[in-house]
């Protein structure tokens, strides 16, 4: 599994402010991604996950620390050949149109005529705006300049694809359109490298995820190991529970039965103790209505990363 | 209420451009008209506000040949202006000299505007003085120094400095080619007659049209006649 | 290859922007009014079309040069465009190269149409060619790429409207070079003299570019005084996209 992405000891700092104060805004930054993984960069806004992939691409200088890019340093303009990048809320020139935009992203990665010409026909099929493809850019709505974007970042045949918030700007069924692209892009081989504030996106594409929070990354693991490893509580709804086993339902629930139209919830705390409740229902004759266990979703993960470092 | 209807948002603007059309037709219109009434004297104002042209120089960023231009149109206007009316032109020289100050090399001006000082502002020293910083601007144009000649001799009888800028052109290329025949005349009216017999006697021999040969021999024969006269009358 | 799709596409910019194609008809409009206003003089038609048109054609140029250079870096910044480029694989100087060469070429084709509209006017007030005009226009437009090469220096690291007042104030500085300095001899003190010699050497002397004057009162062209003129010209705008890349190269895009 050769490495990707190796960001090693990573910091960034700006002057902010009229006295031109110099803040940290990102802290020795550690990360690697691998080939072929989908790799999702989550945190709040203002963590620095735009800086991050600004200085993976060579918009900002770095002010320590080191990155690479299949094996080679971000610095170096030669490494972007193979790395396509889509930015937040993409800004083309909107004098242009779709096909000439297009043309002239291909022409700076010195792809020959013909090539371009191929791709750009395949790239405006797959995202489907082969009808504006020759309208200016400035008519296009925001989904489309979305669209398009993720077409630029193509358009080399990238091994890494970089992208900043890809879902922004579209509606649901963009939405899925681009989570069918990036699943079809993994399949090709590629990595795929994205920020992103919509968890549930990112729970369906991701295979490892970090969070980062105030410049410091936390949180990184593989998807289903962070999500399996805290599972939370279980929920059972039982009817005909009698008074005896009501007591003791709240003992091992370690707090108060919720009574339901469809029965009387009960939340245990954790596996084990499910297994006891459910046992001794069964053994007084309830009936069991349902059994839930309550996974921690993303978003519980997320929320406790990011409370767990703001005080 | 009556403040309601009147306040309603159409009414408003239906207002709004009768007093806008009232106003222009009542008021801006006559006050414009009033202004344009004045402009007459606006035409004067504007020479006399005329900045000196150092000043002017530096506002023409670099383009002085434009600069000289316009305000040389505007020196026409005025001299044509005052001719229709009243033939007096007390700006005109401050005009010229700020048109030369632009541009010295603009040769037309020095000869036009020696014109008009001379003819019609009866202003010869004016002339002289214009066309003087002209040739010292211009040595290599013959146009300069022979109007100079053409005004001392004309309009101030004055051979000797006339023949002095004939000689001037003389020595420039372009010159006309009755400049030589003007000297030697020149040089027997002011009594060298054996300098013009001389300069007459090279005219013949270089002459290339016969008309200019036959010329000179008249001079010729009539110069050495009053020689002979002279000599004669010194005889007695 | 990659500076060349940037400056057709900055060229393809300009070309498609109204403000420009409405600024070189105004210009247009105002060359052939110069026409008329020449007929006013007593003889003097060929001399005013062409110092008018001369001038018109660099006052509109520099004009556009100014009014599109201080836009063309800050622009880009400013509205983001400029992540699509730099996240390529595209050096930062073939960027800036691009540009200017893109903005040099609009400036070539607007004020080279305004130029041959000078030229046949006053072939047709003077009944002849009159060839000096298109040295003197072309010497000229080593100037306005000057002025271009500061405005887009400035657009590297200022706002637009700073950008524009900088590049004005040395525009206009440039042209007077040669009245300060017979300024500074006439009345200056030690000090400022000093002061404005140094500025002289310094700030580009756009004075010596113009050469109309001469065309247009047919006196002969010096080819020794334009040669060193244009050899000034070319290390003076090599000068200022070097320090423009220099900039350019160490900014962060925030």
């Amino acid at each position: 599994m050769d490495p990707v992405i190796e960001i090693e000891g990573l910091c960034k700092d700006f002057r902010v402010g009229f006295w031109r104060r110099r803040t940290r805004v990102l802290h020795d930054l550690n990360l690697t991604v691998h080939r072929g993984e989908i790799f999702g960069y989550l945190g709040p806004n203002g963590a620095g996950k735009t800086t991050t992939l600004k200085l993976l691409t060579g918009l900002i200088l770095p002010t320590a620390g080191s990155a690479r890019l299949l094996g080679r340093d971000v610095t170096l303009v030669a490494t972007k050949q193979q790395i396509g990048f889509l930015p937040e809320t993409p800004y083309f020139y909107d004098y242009l149109t779709g096909r000439e935009f297009l043309d002239l992203c291909g022409q700076l990665f010195g792809l020959p005529t013909p090539v371009r010409r191929d791709r750009i026909a395949r790239l405006l099929a797959l995202i489907s705006l082969e009808q504006a493809a020759d309208r200016q850019l400035r008519k296009y709505s925001k989904g489309m300049l979305q669209r398009l974007g993720l077409a630029q970042a193509l358009i080399n045949d990238p091994s890494l694809v970089i992208l900043d918030e890809p879902m922004s700007g579209l509606d649901p069924l963009g939405r899925k359109a681009m989570r069918d692209i990036i699943l079809q892009l993994k399949a090709e081989g590629r990595t795929i490298f994205f920020s992103s504030h919509i968890l549930p996106d990112v729970e369906v594409l991701c295979d490892r995820v970090g969070i980062l929070v105030g410049g410091r990354l936390r949180g990184v693991g593989r998807l289903d190991e962070i999500l399996t490893a805290q599972t939370e509580s279980v929920e059972l709804i039982l009817e005909r529970v009698s008074p005896d086993l009501a007591v003791l339902l709240q003992d091992l629930a370690q707090g108060p039965l919720l009574s339901r139209p469809d029965g009387v919830l009960v939340r245990l705390p954790d596996q084990e103790r499910a297994d006891q409740a459910l046992r001794a229902a069964v053994e007084a004759g309830a009936r069991v209505v349902g059994v839930a266990p309550q996974r921690l979703t993303l978003e519980d993960h997320f929320l406790r990363e990011v409370q767990g470092h703001t005080p | 209420m009556i403040s309601e209807t009147l306040l309603r948002p159409a009414r408003i603007s239906l207002v709004a451009f009768l007093l806008a059309f009232g106003l222009l037709v009542g008021a801006v219109i006559p006050l414009h008209r009033q202004a344009l009434a004045r402009a007459g004297h606006s035409f004067e104002e504007r020479i006399w506000l005329l900045p000196p042209p150092p000043a002017l120089r530096v506002a023409s960023l670099g383009f002085h040949g434009m600069a000289a231009d316009l305000v040389w149109l505007l020196t026409i206007q005025y001299f044509g202006g005052h001719v229709s009316t009243d033939m007096q032109f007390p700006e005109l020289r401050r005009m010229l000299e700020t048109v030369i100050a632009l541009d010295p090399d603009f040769v037309e001006v020095y000869s036009l505007g020696a014109l008009f000082l001379n003819y019609f502002a009866r202003d010869v020293r004016g002339a002289i003085a214009l066309l003087e910083d002209g040739a010292r601007a211009n040595p290599t144009r013959w146009e300069i120094p022979h109007d100079l000649a053409r005004t001392y001799y004309l309009d101030l009888k004055d051979s000797r400095q006339a023949l002095h800028w004939f000689e001037v052109t003389d020595r420039l290329s372009g010159r006309p080619h009755y400049v030589p025949r003007f000297i030697a005349r020149l040089y027997a009216a002011t009594g060298e007659r054996d300098t013009a017999l001389e300069l007459w006697q090279a005219m013949r021999d270089s002459a290339t049209s016969e008309w200019v040969r036959e010329l000179a021999m008249q001079e010729i024969a009539k110069l050495e006649g009053q020689i002979a006269d002279e000599s004669r009358e010194r005889m007695r | 290859m990659k500076v060349q799709a940037i400056a057709l596409n900055t060229f393809r910019e300009a070309v498609r922007d109204r403000i420009l194609t409405s600024v070189l008809a105004f210009a247009l409009l105002l060359i052939a009014a110069s026409a008329i206003l020449a007929s006013l003089s007593i003889g003097q038609e060929g001399k005013i079309v062409k110092d008018l048109g001369l001038a018109s054609s660099s006052l509109f140029g520099t004009f556009i040069a100014i009014f599109l250079g201080i836009g063309l870096v800050s622009k880009e910044i400013e509205r983001r465009t400029v992540y699509t480029i730099i996240a390529k694989p595209v050096h930062r100087f073939q960027f800036l190269l691009g540009k200017y060469i893109g903005l040099v070429l609009t400036l070539l084709v607007t004020v080279g149409v305004m130029v041959l509209l000078v030229v046949g006017l006053a072939w047709a007030v003077d009944g002849h060619w009159t060839p000096g005009l298109l040295a003197a226009a072309g010497l000229d437009f080593l100037a306005l790429m000057i002025v271009t090469a500061v405005a887009i220096l400035f657009s590297t690291f200022s706002t637009p409207t700073l950008s524009a007042i900088f590049t004005l104030a040395i525009f206009v500085i440039g042209r007077l070079s040669g009245d300060l300095r017979w300024f500074a001899e006439q009345f200056a003190g030690p000090g400022l003299r000093r002061a404005i010699q140094v500025l002289y050497l310094i700030l580009p002397d756009l004075s010596r570019f113009q050469i109309g004057p001469q065309v247009v009162h047919g006196l002969p062209l010096s080819t020794a005084g334009i040669v060193w003129a244009a050899l000034y010209g070319v290390v003076y705008i090599l000068v200022l996209l070097l320090l423009a890349i220099g900039v350019f190269q160490r900014r962060d895009f925030k």
